[in-house]
């Protein structure tokens, strides 16, 4: 346990190297908005803003996050032109086309007798850490999961993550709660 | 569980929306890792996404980038079916024959040939007055032309056609392979004789402005026609 306490200490220390999740994208609702017009220098852009935190979110679904990524981004670039919607339903828009995306490989993988286990890849990049964390997350139900990824690392709001999931907002508010409360039993233990 | 006493519902929302600010001691370790797992590597500004919006218009460079089955099908099926309506065209032209919308149309088609072939033939020659107005096989330059190889061939078919088709300088729309002779028609056209109107080519109309570097669409477009005719 106190090896874990330190490399997540140890991680702290190195965050420069990181970007926060929390905070927003600089003139993301103007990129969001030349990237519907076709601007492809905006949507390079948002691509690299989303596309790490895309890849862990998909993690959960999938062992090889990033080829499926490129599928998601994909579509997105293929109907980015007729999205209707703000800003902020930009960010929900994609984590949709994610999550449909997973969804549709993992009927493919069910109908072949496939499983998908998490494997440790560039995806992870950063250090063992966070494949322990990721580990621990995979072992939550999966909707709990989800749902903490969402809105943890997508940083999407609880009404965004209710319309992806096709939940209610009280709904993704009590999910969230169990699934970081089963999250802080499973730390617990150790 | 004293956890499940402290650990409310507002308790996880406070969490989530506060993962720098500190917790209480129980939440402080799960605090410590939400918020590692929030925080994700920069890619660097060289990477880019694995396909950009403006490429998405461009089917022929998409095709060039990443030909997959499907798409190679569907081009070679497009320029199939243009080449069996030239050379059906060319045919009615010839004889006469066949539905009279198509025979006129052909007739149409021969005109306009011939009136390019005859622009094409004053910018070789220079609008010199001793070319004749119909000029015979052996006062043609095969070395001017494209695809002189088949040019005996070609004048061959003239005798019988020059009527229709004009200048034996021009490939016939006749020939045995509609594909050449329609481009080279275009390639002329668009070089000696701009005034002509020329087949319009969306790939290079499309406004790129592509951060990375991509192949030129014209040179990767005629490889893959002359793949694909293969």
């Amino acid at each position: 346990m106190e090896e874990s306490e330190e490399k997540i200490g140890h991680t702290k220390e190195q965050s420069e190297e990181f970007t926060d999740a929390v905070s927003d994208l600089p003139n993301y609702d103007q990129l969001v908005e030349e990237a519907i017009r076709g601007n492809d220098s905006a949507f390079t852009l948002l691509w690299r803003h989303f596309q790490p935190r895309m890849v862990r979110y998909l993690a959960m679904f999938t062992n090889d996050p990033e080829d499926l990524s490129s599928e998601v981004w994909i579509k997105v670039a293929t109907s980015i032109k007729s999205f209707q919607g703000d800003s902020k339903a930009f960010k929900g828009w994609i984590y949709t086309i994610a999550r449909n995306s997973a969804t549709d490989l993992a009927r493919k993988k069910k109908r072949e007798g496939l499983t998908s286990e998490l494997h440790e890849g560039d995806w992870m990049g950063e250090n063992s850490t966070m494949v322990e964390v990721m580990d621990l997350i995979k072992k939550l139900p999966q909707e709990y999961a989800e749902i903490i990824l969402l809105r943890v690392v997508a940083d999407l709001e609880v009404n965004d993550v209710a319309e992806i999931v096709g939940k209610t907002p009280g709904n993704v508010r009590v999910l969230t709660h169990r699934g970081l409360k089963q999250l802080n039993e499973m730390l617990s233990r150790g | 569980m004293n956890n499940d006493k402290d650990f409310s519902l507002d308790d996880s929302e406070a969490l989530i929306s506060n993962l720098k600010s500190s917790a209480a001691p129980e939440l402080e370790r799960l605090r410590s890792t939400l918020n590692l797992l929030s925080h994700v590597h920069e890619l660097s500004p060289t990477s880019s996404p694995p396909v950009l919006p403006s490429e998405i218009g461009q089917p022929v460079q998409l095709l060039t980038r990443n030909p997959s089955k499907t798409r190679r099908t569907m081009i070679t099926s497009i320029l199939s079916v243009g080449i069996l309506a030239s050379a059906s065209l060319a045919a009615a032209a010839v004889t006469g024959r066949g539905p009279a919308p198509i025979v006129n149309a052909g007739h149409q088609s021969a005109k306009l040939v011939k009136a390019v072939a005859g622009a094409i033939s004053d910018a070789v020659t220079g609008g010199n007055d001793e070319t004749p107005a119909k000029p015979s096989p052996a006062t043609s330059n095969p070395s001017l032309l494209p695809g002189s190889e088949d040019e005996n061939e070609s004048d061959d078919r003239e005798d019988s056609e020059d009527s229709l088709i004009g200048p034996s300088s021009l490939p016939t729309s006749g020939g045995d392979d509609g594909t050449t002779n329609s481009d080279s028609e275009d390639s002329d056209d668009e070089d000696i004789s701009p005034s002509v109107t020329a087949s319009p080519e969306p790939r290079t109309v499309i406004p790129s402005g592509i951060p990375k570097p991509t192949s030129s669409p014209e040179d990767d477009s005629s490889d893959d026609e002359d793949e694909e005719d293969d």
